[in-house]
């Protein structure tokens, strides 16, 4: 994990503890984004539209969006954007 | 259950309607003086102003609207129902164009004035007609059941691009129903939303007027009470859970379940805090509005073109389509009314202003400056007016402006914008549903606009509570019977 990797980590975390009111404490990597940290698919349209805000990108449509579960599936998917997006730049 | 309509407009009453036919108690709380203020409109000199409908689309036998209508009991108190009105395009430098509704209308017109087209424009109607069919909603005949509407898809501007530039421009100037640049469209929205016009276009005899006293009528029967100036000052949701209505001077009315027709935007001021996550509220404080339009509207001597619509746009080949009042020429779009016994007819014409041009809130009284700037601005459009359409000049008079401002003061809690929140191709769309249960969004700012996007939006809201199979049975029935 590189120190970007971190920077984004802690963006994510702590965006959805403040949109979403969640504890910081249970922004662990294995918490399921629905049983751990209750939200619903009403508030995953909104997580989508917070983590764009965050990141300044759209997601919207993005492959791999649908598929996440945890915390740490999001964490990946932006790492992983942020690598195809901008080659070299990591 | 006991069900609460927040607002009288057309998705309130639809909304309300619906659950009073399903066997609710409801009750219709308006903060306004009378009923559905923007659908009634206003009077001058003996002249009657719609305000809130003109047109519509899909009002054919077994179009989307008319099977609504029907289905909500309303469409033999409406009038006759018109469905084949021409809109005349003319364009900066002189050209004009007629495009008639209805697809074989249209086909004809296009063979006519652009030989080669019909097939890209066959193949245009064909991918809007699909959109319909995704939404018990929408297609009387579909039987899923209700999906979120994908922001996603394609622009509308690649399908127009396979299109001669002077009809795409026509095509996109259908925009103007949501308030959208033809840039921001997605085609899947534009559908929905315009869709319906290429297959009729029309109004009934009573405009809004006959809509909202149907609505009423109807609602009267079904045991749903309707209270006036009774604005809404908070809905009581401690626990998550809507349990009531509080109203200005005290009043409180308790329920199960409310129906939210206003401005989405004050649903924070009304709920106590944290019923809604702040990712909710700040994505509702960001989403973008249409643009505050200029109204002017005024009686005519006959009638000024056998086009209901006439559209006075910049060149069809010039960098943008919806220029904006203040720019050179600003597109006017134009409603001819129906004539009335002693020959007159009212005449409404639409500007779009620039974004923050009017001052904000509701003013008492209006600032000096933009008073003058309003009398200004009603000079110079009524100037290009003439200037475009020869031979008015001395049979037509200028009875009343309207901008923005007037919205928000006519119609409680409104912003001011032509038709509320954007559904433009970048916006995720606004659900009826909210983290609150029983609490359900409607109006033109969730789903779609206009006529048709209220009923649509107050009878998804309607079948969320009350259950989609009970709701869309009428819709379902007057389909298979193509009204």
């Amino acid at each position: 994990m590189t120190k970007d990797d971190t920077a984004i980590i802690e963006t994510v975390n702590t965006a959805l503890a403040e949109e979403f009111e969640l504890d910081p404490a249970a922004l662990v990597p294995e918490a399921d984004i629905r049983a751990d940290l209750g939200l619903d698919s009403l508030d995953i349209v909104d997580m989508v539209i917070v983590l764009e805000r965050a990141f300044g990108m759209k997601l919207k449509n993005r492959q791999g969006l649908a598929q996440i579960r945890t915390l740490g599936d999001i964490h990946a998917f932006i790492i992983d954007l942020r690598d195809g997006d901008a080659p070299g730049q990591g | 259950m006991h069900c609460v309509a927040v607002g009288s407009g057309v998705s309130g009453l639809t909304a309300a309607l619906l659950l009073a036919r399903a066997g609710h108690r409801v009750d219709v709380l308006e903060a306004a003086a009378r009923p559905a203020p923007l659908l009634n409109g206003f009077s001058r000199g003996g002249l009657h102003f719609g305000t809130g409908f003109h047109s519509a689309g899909g009002l054919h036998k077994g179009g989307i609207l008319r099977t609504w209508l029907d289905a909500l009991g309303i469409l033999d108190d409406l009038g006759p129902v018109e469905s084949g009105f021409t809109d005349e395009f003319r364009f900066e430098g002189g050209d004009t164009f007629v495009l008639p509704c209805g697809r074989e209308n249209l086909l004809a017109g296009v063979r006519r004035d652009f030989p080669g087209s019909e097939a890209a424009v066959e193949r245009f109607l064909a991918r809007m007609e699909s959109a319909l069919h995704h939404s018990p909603y929408l297609d009387p005949q579909c039987l899923d059941e209700p999906a979120p509407l994908a922001a996603e898809g394609s622009l509308l501007n690649e399908h127009l691009s396979a299109l001669p530039a002077p009809l795409a421009a026509m095509f996109a100037s259908r925009c103007l129903l949501y308030g959208l640049m033809p840039e921001e469209a997605s085609l899947e929205t534009y559908s929905l939303v315009a869709g319906p016009y290429f297959a009729s276009h029309g109004a009934w005899r009573g405009g809004g007027r006959a809509l909202a006293a149907a609505l009423l009528a109807r609602l009267a029967e079904a045991g749903a009470t309707v209270r006036c100036g009774a604005a809404v000052t908070g809905i009581d949701a401690e626990g998550g859970l809507v349990h009531g209505v509080r109203t200005e001077g005290g009043g409180r009315l308790g329920c199960d379940a409310c129906v939210f027709a206003g401005n989405p935007a004050q649903l924070e001021s009304l709920l106590p805090r944290g019923a809604l996550r702040p990712a909710f509220l700040h994505r509702m404080a960001a989403m973008p509005r249409t643009p505050e339009p200029f109204l002017l509207f005024a009686e005519v001597d006959g009638a000024i073109s056998p086009s209901q619509n006439i559209w006075l746009l910049p060149r069809w080949d010039g960098p943008e389509l919806f220029v904006r009042l203040g720019g050179t020429p600003p597109a006017v779009y134009i409603n001819q009314g129906r004539q009335s016994a002693d020959g007159r007819r009212t005449f409404m014409a639409v500007c779009l202003l620039p974004d923050g041009c009017l001052p904000a809130g509701d003013p008492a009284p209006r600032p000096e400056d933009y008073l003058r700037w309003k009398g200004q601005a009603l000079r110079d459009i009524a100037a290009l007016i003439e200037r475009r359409i020869p031979g008015l000049r001395g049979r037509w008079r200028v009875v009343e402006g309207a901008t923005g401002l007037t919205l928000r003061h006519w119609v409680h809690g409104a912003d001011g914008s032509l038709y509320g929140m954007r559904h433009d191709a970048e916006t995720l769309p606004l659900m009826p549903m909210t983290r609150v249960r029983g609490l359900w969004l409607a109006g033109q700012s969730i789903l779609l606009p206009g006529v048709l996007g209220g009923i649509i939006s107050g009878a998804l809201a309607a079948g969320f509570l009350a259950g989609h199979e009970a709701v869309l049975e009428d819709f379902r029935l007057c389909g298979a019977g193509s009204s």
